[in-house]
């Protein structure tokens, strides 16, 4: 299934198409974090430049190319603590319950040692570089170089942080993330559905779909959900990407009593399992994850006693190797 | 772009991704053709061996980054730009090699401070350049999303190549993206049949692989560039695609 295929799916209720983006949003954040280089006095060159004309024109010449270095040096500080920000939208989450469920739809952070040690590096070099930075972002970082990561700002704010910094694809999915975390599900959708709207790498397109399929899922959009979840199987690379894919796939199959997703969702977990890289904590804490979340469905109807998925829950322990029968299991 | 002439106040040498068109029923043979890319070879290596005899501690001493952009600026003493240019050859990129240049430079001068001799000055200036060209694609990626305008020099170089495509500059833009995101062995083979003029059966038999499995990776590049076709429309008739 490719995404091109799923208009109706990405579309929030009452949408004819996707959202555009908040424009306004963008600029306030950009408006609360900005970095740039501290410039020469630009006295100096009208000084020069209404003086001897040949020299002038080799200054402004001159000038210019170096005003075009300093740009991108200014872009390089950018990036480097757009991604440190990143990193830390990352690590924040990795604290918070809510979203610690929904780290398989991004790469893992790395150490919070690792962070901190490029995170002073950074902030020594933007002090030296005499890098100037507006006060909402100078308080941010204060507030980052806390010794415990629950006191450092909340994930969303950071990646809204080091998306008005350096704006790219892995910072919105951090938004993203962020969002479904805090119960913004609609928010979320619409940003992950924008997102899909453009030509992404097949890694962030999986990473993207498979978040709109959550945010799908916790609308109670099943049928949607599942498609969402199929198409991301299609193009994730990351194996826990696919894993949790996958059993949230056949989740919503088995749900719907539909047997040619559950068993495909059950043919991708049975190949995950064979790999040699293949984590079995991985699985038992997305099993584990799913029969809570089935318990929950289960209180709100009787999806237990769901004809169709009882056939198909017996026909696949009965059938499906041991590590998605545990998968079932669960979901039983 | 690194595939097409650059435009520039300090003018770059030719660079060595700057291909020609190939001319309708060339007859240069394949071997020339290898003694070519050969001597091609040789000429994007070069950089390598003159930033090695340079001493990296005097150049790297200074107060801050603008100090060491400005010596690196002058000159080049590290020779990336040789460096950059073998990159995005080597990568297939359709990228301004001398905006990737400056950028080279700025993530040297940013990374100077901490280097330490470890890993060998080649490998570590590659590694920057790789930095470079990763922030490039980004920031194109995130300027066409936003429909950001093309800056008067971006225009330039824009228009250099778009002429011949049909595409305005910001049209070439979101194309350039677009391109910049396929496989890279898609890119590879569009650079080479369109751009270098190599022969499909001479590249096939390089790649290791069928000349219809060729031409398609091409056909990706191509359409890449081209945008999305039509619904209705038929498939181009002839030819090996």
């Amino acid at each position: 299934m490719n995404r091109r295929e799923l208009p109706d799916v990405r579309s929030a209720p009452g949408h004819d198409g996707p959202v555009p983006p908040d424009d306004s949003a963008d600029a306030r954040a950009a408006a609360r974090f900005s970095l740039g280089l501290r410039r020469a006095d630009e006295a100096c060159t009208d000084q020069v430049a209404s003086g001897e004309p040949w020299l002038a024109i080799g200054f402004v010449r001159a000038r210019a190319g170096a005003s075009r270095a300093l740009d991108e040096l200014e872009r390089v500080h950018c990036r480097e603590l757009g991604y440190l920000l990143r990193e830390a939208a990352r690590l924040r989450s990795s604290l918070d319950p809510a979203a610690r469920t929904l780290r398989w739809l991004g790469s893992r952070p790395t150490s919070v040692s690792v962070w901190r040690r490029g995170f002073e590096e950074q902030l020594r070099l933007l002090e030296r570089d005499r890098c100037e930075m507006s006060l909402d972002l100078a308080w941010l970082l204060e507030r980052c170089g806390a010794e415990d990561v629950a006191d450092w700002p909340a994930a969303l704010e950071l990646a809204d942080a080091s998306l008005a910094i350096a704006p790219d694809e892995v910072g919105r999915l951090e938004r993203v993330i962020a969002l479904l975390a805090r119960g913004d599900t609609r928010l979320a959708a619409q940003e992950a559905a924008l997102e899909l709207d453009l030509a992404l790498a097949p890694r962030r397109e999986a990473e993207f779909l498979a978040a709109l399929a959550l945010a799908r899922e916790r609308e109670r959009r099943f049928a949607a959900a599942a498609r969402l979840h199929a198409a991301a199987l299609e193009c994730a690379e990351r194996v826990d990407c696919r894993l949790w894919a996958a059993a949230h796939l056949l989740y919503l199959a088995l749900v719907l009593g539909d047997s040619a997703h559950a068993e495909h969702a059950a043919g991708v977990l049975a190949r995950i399992a064979t790999r040699d890289d293949f984590d079995p904590r991985e699985f038992e804490r997305c099993a584990r994850e799913l029969g809570e979340a089935t318990a929950l469905r289960r209180r709100g109807r009787s999806f237990g006693v769901h004809p169709t998925m009882e056939r198909h829950y017996l026909r696949f322990t009965a059938a499906s190797t041991p590590i998605v029968r545990r998968v079932a299991v669960a979901l039983g | 772009m690194s595939s097409s002439a650059s435009s520039s106040s300090h003018e770059p040498k030719p660079s060595p991704a700057t291909c020609a068109r190939p001319s309708e029923g060339s007859t240069e043979s394949a071997r020339n053709r290898s003694a070519r890319s050969a001597g091609k070879s040789e000429a994007l290596t070069s950089g390598k061996r003159e930033a090695s005899n340079v001493d990296w501690r005097v150049l790297f001493a200074a107060a801050d980054s603008r100090e060491v952009l400005t010596r690196l600026m002058h000159d080049d003493p590290l020779a990336l730009r040789g460096r950059v240019a073998a990159r995005l050859f080597q990568r297939s990129y359709l990228l301004d090699v001398d905006r990737a240049l400056l950028r080279s430079f700025a993530r040297t001068a940013r990374a100077a401070d901490g280097y330490r001799g470890n890993p060998p000055l080649e490998t570590w200036l590659d590694e920057r350049i790789d930095e470079a060209l990763a922030d490039l694609l980004t920031e194109d990626h995130e300027a066409a999303r936003v429909g950001a305008p093309v800056d008067e020099r971006q225009a330039a170089v824009f228009a250099t190549l778009g002429r011949p495509l049909g595409l305005d500059p910001v049209a070439l833009r979101s194309a350039c993206v677009a391109f910049n995101r396929l496989a890279v062995g898609d890119r590879a083979a569009y650079c080479a049949l369109a751009i270098r003029g190599h022969s499909l059966d001479e590249l096939a038999h390089e790649r290791g692989e069928t000349a219809t499995d060729t031409a398609r990776a091409a056909r990706r590049g191509l359409d890449a560039l081209l945008g999305p076709a039509p619904a209705h429309e038929e498939p181009p008739k002839g030819g090996r695609t």
